[in-house]
């Protein structure tokens, strides 16, 4: 498969070697189409060419050819951006990657299996150990859902499919839509040709495959098509009036609020574009049928879905959209009441009337916020005006990785070339500032800011970036392609009033600069005899279309490159190189977890790092005490607590959860930085949050500030559970010598001991007490250290400390008793 | 001695003859080692061990050293039972190791242990194991006041109503009542914080614990001067003499601090009190080490749990999920082991007034008492029940039972079932309070049709009509 990407992306990009015959003979109608557009004669008058064009082809073949030729490319396009995204399928298999598509992976089996009304009430028990989760109240269900129904119609078509391949495949399918609507949404913008390098462009920017390649089975792999759809939809309505177009846009909005979160985004953005629109002073009928048939029946369909039910109504996010929505009706009545009585002043009147209106009741918006009826802002968005602030105030969102801001070089890697062009098409899209340009504008503004903020946004500006970076593409290849050489003599009044085609503004400038009447030579510039400049001869077109058509050559091979590099990786299954540069497949992770599936009790809890309860669950099934979905901030503390204190504190929090199993990730034998003890202080800070008095931070640094696990680290560090469950035995691997972390880069002293956690064994084949005697191995280890299971040992049957049993074990013989010694602690008797 | 086809077959007769229940006492087993020390004469002991066998105990005698002893042998269990009276041994076989003990303990092996004020320090530190600190060596328990004129001080009389401890069913209650019991050459301990550790006897008021010999004053002003050790390191009722022990999995380890109180000399014999004078009394030994071996060998205060149900009210079927507010009915049924005055043993229903039932998820949300349900109990068993409402809190919760009483087996279960919320079909539909909203759609789809009907019968074409009805 790796020639035939490359293949298949020349694809797409020989196809936009066809634009420009596309967008030459788009550009055509496009400008007749334009009002205030006399520009009827120029057809008519024989224009001097840059090159020949094939005159004896009728209008209804070219138009035909041209509208064949788009959908093909489009079709192209679609087909590129999900063979794109087959990478991980191919370099490693057909696989759920990372961790909450596990968890989505599990609830569409649910769904498919047991049937619709047993998802939409499933209780997890298994989930959240032992608090349960109510599953069905608590996701959206929009994926899932979306899944099933494509595996029913298959099964329907009698094209019976796993339900794993149809979540596999789900995104890179979803991708191939996403192009399409980003096709329609950018032709609403600008032209057809855009539209085409648009889709491209989505069809393969790393920023979006990021998030969708095969077996990234997330809700953002359908939300991006839903986005756009939604946009499209919006638009449409917006620029038709329709009431139709805004129900298609509800409706697809009511999917995108069952499928994502980040609707919310959706949710601000529509009333936003209104209410600027508005302030633009260009209220509309056209804007209030179609904002209110959006925001009616969008508002109705996203309260089905159960986890948003009355947010709607209730919280903060959503007020601007009720605003703006109440707005319109003011504006709307004021409108008509403004046609029906005349004199200014009462029409001064009237303005006031709406401002104090809207002041009205942003104060009661105030007061209701306030008083509690509506929930104010929550902290995740917060978090989004004040980066620091999940830091101090909610560490579980600051723990996440994609919740960081976004390094610089990440725009560059994620959109390549495309950041570049990204200001040139806001810059057209200002001088050509319709109501749907204010879209994209706005767009524009508040995804920067977005995506600068959290990484995770990324997924959110890459869609403008790519229709806005598509729109100046194209206005520069048209401007570069259009045959028609500026004729010198050209009235300039009539071109410059054309705000459309500003190449031949500008060539009509240097024409008229120019001597008219010199015959012109092939070339110009440098080539050429003259020595001014202008779109006229072949060279410069050359010179710019070859040079344009170069950055879209990289930009393909950057897209590949990054795709296969960074974002095609499974992370449940990890690639590294051999000696000898061949691949070696480390594939601990299911190693481990499989173990757990095959041998241990179907009811064994396992607690874990909330990071890998989704794949325990998915993988191992077995219950886990917390999981990706972090909804109960103290139950990940309870989890942070036993894995950062001493054994003595951490054994009774892991026997009133039941837990059988603990398991955690260490790295320091590989090299796999993402493990347990570099997450180590989030476990730490999350626990200080409910605990302070009994887990403080400082305590796991050294007194210079260090973060160490080796010779220095601190007694609290060293008698964690956490620390001793990484390096258990690990000098053994190092024949008792100074062990080294290869991810840290120290040396791990010996002597780790654990009395409470280790390997249960019976001695006696009957299983009946709880009489297993402990043996100095953890329960498991996978081949590269990365996962390492401990089993819980029961109380005592005697009654003694683990410390004493182990004490004991080892053949240590008891010198003093532990509280009969001396003679005077006399129990007393029952 | 045996492969394991042996013993998987010894097993298997052991099993049998248990349901036949024509020999066998014991809830778990018949088979004894008796480990004897070189100075213990086994002889000295035969009515110990006739009583024994007479109550369908098989012994096996064995030395401390001898490696033929093995308790466990390819993961079965060769002997049920274990006396130890090897208080002085140095060392161990292999098979007898404090290690292999204390792991075959855990997997079930009831222990006797007896002793005597001449410890050796393996058994001490073993000892410690269990949190029991046993006076230093040669110190004895000694009793100047209360012992048969005939004996020395080291052979104190115990009376039960002051030394023996009623702790449930260790002791008969013609035990706790019977004659005084010889406690020859004893050495006492203390009991630490442990528990699972109950005192069955203990010193009496003029006991205490000291080497026994005659000190004259000059001596003791010697011995004083050279810090040695005090006279008596532990006096009256402080002084252990026997314990029981009960582990987590009701396997039952006892010590007597007196190995020797179970010979001959005084099993069924008389003994002379010391006041009043040249009374003499049957001695209390023999029953007080039928009552103990009965105990420890699991044939007194043994209860079982025979099975526990949940269901929610009206139904029977067991589930693995209830609704909040369900009611739910959870039902256990005991059985206690006993033994037939005509010698076969077999299971009767326990009734105990205070069992109680927990729901817990993380605490217990529930806590309330089991009462005897009489229609589903029955001679062999008793069965308590309990009707609740589920607490309005999902989650996965479990019934939790433990009863832990001493003398008997710990009653200890738990079964987890997990508490869900309504489905979505099983809210109330109409509702009072839902009025207003009900009553708004209503009028607004009212409102909407009249608006339609009088839009068409107004005309589209009468522009002021349009304007009115905008």
């Amino acid at each position: 498969m790796a020639p035939k990407t490359p293949r298949v992306a020349t694809d797409s990009s020989s196809s936009r070697d066809n634009d420009p015959v596309s967008s030459l003979n788009a550009s055509i109608p496009s400008i007749s189409d334009a009002p205030n557009q006399p520009n009827g004669d120029s057809v008519q008058q024989p224009r001097k060419l840059a090159y020949p064009l094939p005159a004896q082809i009728s209008h209804s073949l070219l138009t035909n050819t041209e509208s064949f030729l788009r959908l093909v490319t489009l079709l192209l396009i679609s087909a590129a951006a999900i063979g794109s995204r087959l990478f991980a399928v191919i370099r490693f298999e057909s696989v759920i990657h990372e961790f909450d598509p596990w968890f989505n992976y599990r609830a569409s089996k649910v769904l498919v299996n047991d049937g619709f009304y047993e998802f939409w009430n499933w209780f997890d028990p298994t989930a959240w150990y032992p608090l349960g989760r109510v599953v069905g109240g608590t996701i959206y269900p929009g994926l899932m859902v979306t899944s099933g129904l494509i595996w029913n119609a298959l099964r329907w078509m009698n094209m019976p499919v796993d339900i794993r391949n149809v979540c596999v495949m789900l995104a890179p399918g979803f991708a191939g839509l996403t192009a399409i609507a980003t096709y329609l949404f950018t032709t609403e913008m600008s032209t057809p040709s855009a539209g085409l390098l648009a889709a491209a462009f989505i069809g393969i920017a790393p920023g979006y495959i990021s998030r969708s390649v095969a077996g990234s089975y997330d809700n953002e792999a359908i939300a991006i098509f839903l986005l756009m759809s939604t946009f499209y939809f919006w638009i449409r309505a917006l620029k038709l009036g329709s009431a139709f177009w805004g129900m298609l846009a509800a409706l697809f909005y009511g999917w995108m609020v069952a499928a994502w979160g980040g609707y919310v985004f959706i949710t601000n953005m529509i009333p936003l574009h209104a209410f600027v629109l508005i302030l633009m002073g260009r209220f509309t009928q056209r804007l209030y049928l179609s904002y209110s048939s959006w925001y009616i029946i969008g508002t109705i369909c996203s309260m089905q879905v159960p986890f948003v039910g009355f947010l709607p109504l209730r919280t903060s996010e959503h007020m601007a959209a009720l605003g703006v929505f109440g707005l319109l009706q003011l504006v709307s009545f004021v409108e008509i009441v403004r046609r029906l009585v005349p004199g200014k002043q009462f029409q001064l009147l009237l303005r006031g009337f709406v401002v104090l209106a809207f002041v009205a009741s942003f104060t009661v918006l105030v007061a209701l916020t306030f008083s509690g009826w509506i929930a104010p802002w929550t902290g995740r968005f917060y978090s989004l005006w004040d980066t620091g602030y999940a830091k101090i105030h909610i560490p579980i969102i600051a723990s996440v990785s994609e919740h960081q801001p976004t390094a610089w070089p990440s725009f560059f890697f994620d959109l390549g070339m495309l950041i570049f062009f990204f200001p040139a098409g806001l810059y057209w899209c200002f001088k050509d500032m319709r109501d749907e340009q204010v879209f994209i504008i706005i767009y524009a503004v508040l995804s920067s800011y977005f995506a600068g903020v959290m990484v995770r946004l990324m997924l959110v500006i890459t869609p403008v970036v790519c229709v806005s970076a598509a729109i100046a593409y194209s206005k520069i290849l048209e401007t570069y392609i259009d045959p028609i050489i500026p004729q010198e003599d050209t009235d300039m009044d009539s071109t410059t009033t054309d705000g459309h085609s500003t190449p031949s503004k500008k060539a009509s400038k240097k024409a008229a600069a120019a001597a008219s009447n010199k015959p012109r030579s092939l070339f110009t510039g440098l080539l050429g005899k003259r020595s001014s400049f202008g779109v006229y001869g072949l060279d410069t077109r050359i010179i710019m279309v070859g040079t344009l058509s170069y950055f879209l050559f990289l930009w393909v091979h950057h897209c590949t490159f990054v795709t296969q590099t960074a974002y095609s990786s499974p992370s449940v299954v990890l690639a590294s190189r051999n000696a000898d540069g061949s691949q070696a497949i480390i594939d601990d992770f299911r190693e481990a977890y499989y173990w757990l599936r095959q041998n241990t009790e179907k009811d064994a809890v396992v607690m874990s790092w909330w990071d890998y309860g989704y794949q325990i669950a998915g993988m191992a099934d077995r219950p886990t005490l917390v999981d990706n979905n972090t909804w109960n901030n103290t139950h990940i503390a309870t989890v942070g607590k036993a894995m950062s204190s001493n054994e003595d504190v951490a054994y009774p929090i892991l026997r009133k959860h039941d837990v059988d199993y603990v398991l955690v990730i260490f790295g320091g034998l590989l090299g796999y930085s993402g493990d347990d003890i570099n997450k180590f202080l989030w476990m730490v800070r999350i626990a200080q949050g409910v605990w302070p008095d009994e887990v403080q931070e400082p305590n796991y640094f050294t007194p210079r500030g260090e973060y160490a696990v080796g010779e220095r680290a601190t007694s609290t560090m060293k008698n964690s559970l956490m620390y001793k469950m990484s390096y258990y035995r690990f000098t053994e691997l190092y024949g008792g010598q100074p062990a080294q972390d290869r991810v840290r880069g120290q040396r791990i002293p010996p002597g780790v001991t654990l009395d409470t956690l280790g390997k249960l064994f019976s001695k006696l084949k009957k299983q009946a007490l709880s009489s297993d005697t402990l043996s100095p191995d953890e329960a498991f280890t996978s081949e590269n250290w990365i996962v390492r299971i401990y089993q819980v040992k029961k109380e005592d049957p005697l009654g003694r400390d683990h410390k004493a049993v182990s004490a004991f074990e080892s053949g240590k013989r008891l010198k003093k008793s532990r509280s009969a010694a001396g003679g005077g602690s006399k129990k007393k008797t029952v | 001695m045996y492969g394991p086809k042996w013993s998987s077959l010894s097993a298997l007769f052991t099993l049998v003859s248990s349901l036949s229940s024509v020999n066998a006492r014991s809830a778990t087993g018949d088979r004894v080692l008796v480990v004897l020390e070189p100075k213990v004469v086994k002889e000295d002991y035969s009515k110990f061990w006739s009583s024994l066998e007479k109550r369908g105990f098989e012994l096996t005698f064995k030395g401390p050293k001898d490696e033929s002893a093995v308790l466990q042998r390819y993961g079965e269990a060769l002997y049920d039972h274990l006396i130890m009276f090897t208080p002085s041994v140095k060392s161990y076989a292999n098979g007898l190791s404090p290690k292999e003990v204390i792991s075959a303990q855990f997997a079930g092996l009831n222990t006797l242990y007896l002793l005597s004020s001449n410890i050796s320090e393996i058994n001490r530190d073993t000892f410690r194991e269990y949190d029991l600190e046993f006076a230093e060596r040669d110190y004895t328990y000694l009793d100047a006041f209360s012992h048969s004129p005939g004996s020395s001080l080291a052979a104190p009389l115990l009376y039960p109503q002051s030394s023996l401890i009623k702790s449930g069913a260790v002791l008969s209650a013609s035990t706790l009542t019977g004659g005084p019991i010889v406690f020859p050459g004893s050495t006492s301990f203390t009991l630490g914080q442990n528990p699972f550790l109950v005192e069955v006897a203990h010193g009496s008021k003029t006991g205490y614990v000291g080497e026994n010999r005659l000190v004259d004053a000059d001596e003791a002003e010697v011995e004083a001067g050279l810090g040695k050790r005090d006279a008596a390191s532990t006096t009256g009722k402080k002084a252990g003499l026997v314990a029981a022990m009960q582990t987590r999995d009701n396997v039952r380890i006892g010590f007597v601090a007196s190995g020797s109180m179970f010979s001959d000399e005084w099993w069924g014999t008389e003994v002379e009190l010391s006041s009043p004078k040249n009374v003499a009394v049957p001695s209390g030994n023999a029953a007080f080490a039928e009552d103990l071996t009965k105990w420890i060998f699991q044939e007194t205060g043994v209860v079982k749990v025979i099975s526990t149900t949940h269901h929610r009210k009206g139904e029977l079927e067991q589930r693995e999920s209830y609704r909040i507010k369900d009611d739910l009915t959870f039902s256990i049924s005991l059985a206690e082991h006993v033994t037939l005055p005509d010698g076969t043993s077999s299971w009767q229903g326990f009734e105990t007034p205070d069992l109680q039932l927990e729901f817990t998820m993380l605490d217990p949300h529930i806590r309330t008492s089991l009462s005897v349900d009489p229609a589903r109990s029955d001679s062999k068993q008793t069965t308590y029940s309990k009707t609740f409402k589920a607490p309005d809190r999902h989650g996965v919760f479990k019934f939790v039972v433990e009863y832990w009483r001493s003398g008997y087996s710990y009653i200890s279960t738990s079964d987890t079932a997990s508490v869900v919320p309504f489905r979505h079909d099983e809210y109330p539909r109409f509702i009072l309070g839902a009025w207003p909203f009900y009553s708004s759609a209503i009028s607004m789809s009212a409102a909407f049709l009249l608006f339609c009907g009088l839009w068409v019968a107004v005309g589209e074409g009468d522009r002021k009509g349009k304007k009115k009805a905008e």
